[in-house]
């Protein structure tokens, strides 16, 4: 506790002192130094002669007034010169505006100064003007001979009641001295020895008992036999003339006496004579005081102008300060709205440029505020309609993808990952050649893609791939997005739909030939039959025989073309498959034990290793083995090449899954290139006989399966016809 | 029925068919017109008032299933047989709901033709309402 007293004092009077001088406690003292200095001044100025005395608390009150100021000045600079150090917003321009004030209060005090100075010194030295002293002096002299005029006369007077006063014998002495005051009108008579004896004295005033001693120097003039006359302030106002005069003596013995006679003065003389004194007296002094004076008001000037420049600088500053708020206000305002802070709103005062311009700058933001909703809000609804476009492309059943100019994938939708059976969504961002790699099978359609990008049209095309349920046939349509900015691509799996119309054709195809070859059938028959029933009676008996044989073979022969017809119309007809197990090695097998009566033709089977068991249409099956088997033994026939076939089955795993692999190959011509992919179409035979309908119905059968059938020119010659079937076939 | 033997309309695109059916059905007592597309069987159906019309259903400017609706719709009692060479049972079984008497599938035989037509023309028109339901019911259940 010991120990912290002292410290709690130190810190005390820190913070007393702190708080003195912080705040506005300073101005406060300031004002009132100020108050009580210009108290001073105008006591000072109104009474000169009091100068003197007010003048060391005067200047000792401008000096603390000074030091006040200077401690105030020295903190505002101190901060301006730290702020300016530190760079702080607006510290420039306040240093800009305080040194052009200071530069201004200088200059304009210091000509002010220059200016009083000269005027003080010139109008101190008017005062003491030769004129005006020569009037004082003349009018002095004036009043002092108006004086002496009078004054000669008086002792006249005197003289005159001396000599009749010494006449008379002493004792009618009191009585005339009496009747001399009263007639001469005089204050005071009275006779004295040299002694200083009162001998006799009359009053004119009553109140006065005694008569007023005269003084040595009377007595002294007296005793040199010389009269006296003396103008003297009297007690009350104004002034006394006393006249002394030696009473003549009438006998040698008899003592020296004399006359003394106190005349009042007239009062205006008087008066007029007094002040012209006075002022002469004080003209005198103030003559005396003169070199001090001008040094006084000099000291005073110069404080003052001191005080005022001082006052003006922190003036300066503080305006400047002010000046530069608002402007330091924007300043800060304006880089946060550099910084992207648009809620800025400024304190608007006063109702100039700098006001103005605040207001304008709160505007400003106002509007940047508005601007951002705006553009925040058209952004949100941006991303709305891209959510909308998203979910409306994602309910779409097409695929669409956007690629942007660099060949890189930018958006895919749910559809389009479902067709492909792909997931796209994980290839965004990547490029459409990284996606083949990723997914082989996927290779036609980006070459296709890859292929159309740079005719910057848009262009439609069917693309085939091997999808693991089967061939898959997309129709793909691009189209270039607005200023080069990638393509679009929107593609539909049509397989089911190329199905459907594969299936309409062979409809019609088979309704046309039903037609054609049914019609002409019909003719036949009736012809035939007609033949029979005219004819039969009227042809000798032994030949009745042939004829009825002859038109009966028409008739069945019609018969079996239109059940030939009837049953190809059935396949175009499309009804549905009637599944089983079917065991596929089992089937092949029987299938070319029906070819094995001709022993020019060589088959081999080779077997899988393990049993495969399918579920598919065996009727359809072997129709599809048949079709095929006729087709390559008519194919190498033809070309008189050996036929010469292999068969062979196995599982076999392409993208992850299994698939049973049929091939038939032959020792034969082998298939034009520019027929290989148009061989499964129906008509596009090139052998001399046949309906062309035998690899399309095979096509037709293995793709209702689900599976693909494609041809292939082996290395050394002849051809083979590839079969994949999924293992698993769904129930349709 | 008239004294007359009943008159009966063939028609079809092929010439040879019609003439042949028209001698046959000459042979065996009927008249026997034929018309050779839609148009000429229009006009015959108005100008000879057929008994019974033996309609083929694939013909260059009209299909016969239009015109059975059209003639059908202009006589309800009229007989009508439809000729296809494309029987489907689709096919059968909408001429019969549109009230052919009967649906004969190209090539017929002689016996067979005659058989249909006399059946046909014996029958009125209630009878010709359970023919048809019978025709359709085999049909139907054979192929399903």
């Amino acid at each position: 506790m010991a120990t912290c007293k002292p410290m709690g004092n130190g810190t005390m009077g820190l913070s007393l002192i702190k708080r003195l001088s912080s705040g506005t406690a300073p101005y406060l003292y300031l004002a009132v130094l100020l108050v009580i200095l210009a108290y001073f001044l105008s006591l000072a100025t109104q009474d000169s002669s009091q100068l003197n005395d007010l003048f060391l608390l005067i200047f000792g009150l401008a000096i603390v007034i000074s030091l006040l100021l200077l401690a105030l000045l020295a903190r505002s600079f101190y901060k301006l010169y730290r702020d300016y150090k530190n760079k702080t917003e607006g510290s420039r321009l306040t240093v800009r505006l305080v040194s052009l004030f200071v530069l201004l209060i200088i200059l304009s005090t210091s000509i002010v100064y220059g200016f009083s100075i000269h005027f003080l010194h010139r109008g101190i030295n008017s005062w003491f003007d030769v004129e005006i002293e020569q009037a004082l002096n003349d009018a002095l002299e004036l009043s002092r001979s108006s004086l002496g005029i009078r004054m000669r006369t008086m002792l006249r007077q005197t003289r005159m009641m001396s000599g009749v006063l010494s006449e008379l014998p002493d004792k009618d002495l009191n009585h005339n001295v009496h009747e001399l005051t009263k007639l001469s009108g005089a204050f005071e008579v009275s006779i004295w020895d040299l002694n200083g004896q009162l001998v006799i004295s009359s009053i004119g005033n009553n109140s006065i008992l005694l008569p007023s001693r005269p003084s040595e120097t009377i007595f002294n003039q007296i005793k040199k036999k010389e009269d006296y006359i003396s103008l003297d302030p009297s007690e009350e106002s104004g002034f006394l003339l006393r006249a002394a005069v030696r009473l003549p003596k009438k006998l040698p013995a008899q003592p020296e006496r004399f006359l003394q006679v106190i005349f009042p003065v007239d009062e205006r003389l008087s008066a007029l004579g007094k002040k012209v004194h006075n002022a002469y007296s004080n003209y005198k002094e103030l003559s005396y005081l003169r070199k001090p004076l001008i040094t006084i008001f000099t000291l005073t000037l110069s404080l003052i102008v001191l005080l005022t420049t001082l006052a003006s600088i922190w003036f300066a500053i503080w305006i400047s300060r002010r000046i530069v708020q608002p402007l330091q206000d924007l300043s800060a305002g304006t880089q946060a709205v550099a910084a992207g802070n648009y809620n800025m709103q400024l304190s608007a005062q006063g109702h100039d440029e700098v006001g103005f311009l605040v207001r304008s700058f709160n505007q400003m933001t106002q509007r940047l505020t508005h601007a951002r909703n705006a553009n925040q809000a058209s952004h949100r609804k941006l991303e709305q309609q891209t959510n909308h476009l998203t979910t409306v492309l994602g309910s779409l059943s097409s695929g669409v993808i956007t690629i942007d100019n660099r060949h890189f994938i930018r958006s895919a939708n749910i559809a389009s990952s479902k067709i492909l059976d792909v997931d796209l969504q994980q290839r965004l961002e990547g490029m459409v050649s990284n996606l083949s790699s990723h997914h082989p099978k996927l290779t036609p359609l980006t070459l296709v893609i890859e292929q159309h990008f740079s005719l910057k049209q848009s262009w439609q095309q069917q693309v085939e791939i091997q999808q693991q349920k089967g061939l898959q046939t997309l129709m793909c349509h691009g189209t270039p997005l607005p200023d080069d900015t990638g393509y679009v691509i929107v593609f539909d799996d049509v397989t089911a739909l190329l199905q459907a119309q594969r299936n309409a054709a062979w409809g019609e195809v088979a309704k046309r030939l039903a037609h054609e070859i049914k019609n002409p059938l019909t003719p036949i028959q009736l012809s035939a039959e007609r033949l029979q029933h005219k004819y039969l009676p009227l042809v000798p008996s032994d030949q009745a025989e042939t004829l009825t044989k002859l038109t009966k073979t028409i008739v069945q022969q019609v018969e079996a073309m239109k059940g030939m017809v009837n049953d190809f119309s059935d396949y175009a007809r499309n009804p549905g498959l009637t599944l089983s197990q079917q065991d596929i090695g089992e089937l092949i097998h029987d299938v070319l034990t029906l070819y094995q009566s001709n022993p020019h033709h060589q088959f081999t089977l080779l077997n899988s290793p393990q049993k495969i068991s399918l579920n598919i249409d065996a009727n359809r099956f072997r129709q599809v083995l048949h079709n095929l088997l006729k087709n390559a033994i008519e194919a190498s026939e033809e070309a008189n090449m050996p036929v010469d076939i292999i068969v062979s089955y196995h599982l076999i795993k392409q993208d992850n899954i299994s698939l049973l692999e049929i091939t038939i190959r032959d020792h034969g011509p082998g298939i034009a290139d520019d027929k290989l992919h148009s061989i499964f179409e129906p008509y596009a035979t090139n052998k001399q006989k046949g309906s062309g309908l035998g690899l399309a119905i095979v096509k037709k059968i293995i793709e209702e399966h689900h599976g693909h059938v494609w041809a292939e020119n082996t290395g050394d010659n002849g051809a083979c016809i590839i079969i994949h079937l999924p293992t698993t076939i769904e129930e349709r | 029925m008239s004294e007359q033997s009943p008159l009966i309309l063939v028609v079809d695109d092929e010439p040879d068919i019609c003439e042949l059916i028209k001698d046959i059905l000459n042979d065996e007592g009927y008249q026997a017109v034929s018309a050779a597309n839609g148009v000429e069987a229009r006009k015959a159906f108005s100008t000879k008032k057929p008994d019974l019309i033996l309609l083929d259903i694939w013909m260059p400017d009209i299909d016969g299933i239009s015109l059975l609706k059209e003639f059908k719709q202009l006589d309800t009692r009229m007989t009508i047989i439809m000729m296809s060479g494309h029987g489907t049972i689709e096919t059968a079984i909408e001429a019969t709901r549109l009230g052919a008497a009967d649906f004969i599938e190209k090539p017929v035989s002689i016996a067979k033709l005659l058989r249909s037509i006399e059946s046909a023309i014996e029958k009125d028109e209630k009878q010709v309402v359970v023919e048809q339901t019978k025709i359709v019911e085999p049909i139907g259940k054979a192929h399903n």
